[in-house]
């Protein structure tokens, strides 16, 4: 099964673009045997997997959730892996750990703009000279 | 041929939309850290309280992150940790790892996921324990 080089998407070996990020496959095109995407192996040694570290802090500290904990948790299993050699779960990783940061930083929003429409629509709390 | 991983949110949309959703993060950033400033949780009340302390009574990674940013933006770094130390820290890192990233260098070290990971567990712990002071949200 080839792989696309940018994102890891696996590809159909006969696609001529990655169906995910638009990347070149490299199909058709006389990319070398190996490396490339659309070779038969998965990517050799390439630019680091994203963890979504960044992502999973911001969303660790402010939105009080524990879904961006469970993003941290795969960001460091991305680096693990990938240092592992085990590029697949890396790449497997990286994707929950943007799935995850996503979903904390959605229904961290979601709930602020619910609360923050409840308590001034109510009057229940202090506007501090909003109006 | 290796193209750099492009960023989550805006791989599908390319380069023209990666700098739309840049441009709408820097104004939806400053916007709130400007409200922030202005006005401070400790006194009006439309900010949303931690859900976690909420219904447990317990303080999460994040709690007083809310408190410690109107801080920060009024530049009491002490008062700020003292709601959050973990907030300044990761504040600090994160305008690091901002600065790598515009050098298009790696933006963090392989054990870094780890470090923090470590961090957020012993930093829950311990703010909830009655021994540590200056740790809890306040």
């Amino acid at each position: 099964m080839p792989y696309c080089s940018s994102c890891g998407q696996a590809l159909d070996p006969s696609a001529s673009y990655c169906p995910s990020c638009g990347t070149r496959t490299g199909a058709g095109t006389g990319a070398g045997p190996l490396g490339g995407a659309g070779s038969p192996y998965p990517p050799p040694p390439r630019a680091p997997i994203p963890t979504y570290l960044p992502q999973a802090i911001l969303t660790t500290l402010f939105c009080c959730l524990p879904l961006g904990i469970v993003s941290i948790v795969y960001a460091a299993s991305v680096s693990g892996k990938q240092a592992a050699g085990d590029v697949e779960g890396a790449l497997e990783a990286s994707r929950k750990a943007r799935s995850w940061a996503w979903a904390a930083f959605g229904v961290g929003l979601a709930g602020i703009a619910l609360w923050m429409l409840f308590a001034v629509s109510s009057g229940a709390v202090s506007d501090g000279g909003l109006q | 041929m290796i193209a750099p991983a492009a960023d989550p949110a805006t791989r599908h949309a390319g380069r023209a939309g990666r700098a739309a959703f840049v441009a709408a993060a820097a104004v939806a950033g400053a916007t709130s850290v400007t409200a922030l400033r202005r006005w401070d949780p400790e006194v009006v009340g439309w900010y949303p309280p931690c859900p976690t302390r909420l219904l447990t009574g317990l303080d999460c990674p994040g709690c007083g992150s809310l408190r410690g940013l109107h801080d920060l933006a009024n530049g009491d770094v002490l008062a700020a940790a003292d709601h959050n130390l973990l907030l300044v820290v990761a504040v600090a890192w994160l305008a690091v790892v901002a600065v790598r990233l515009l050098l298009r260098a790696r933006p963090h070290g392989a054990g870094a996921a780890r470090a923090w990971l470590v961090a957020v567990a012993v930093f829950t712990v311990a703010r909830n324990l009655p021994l540590v002071p200056f740790l809890p949200s306040g």
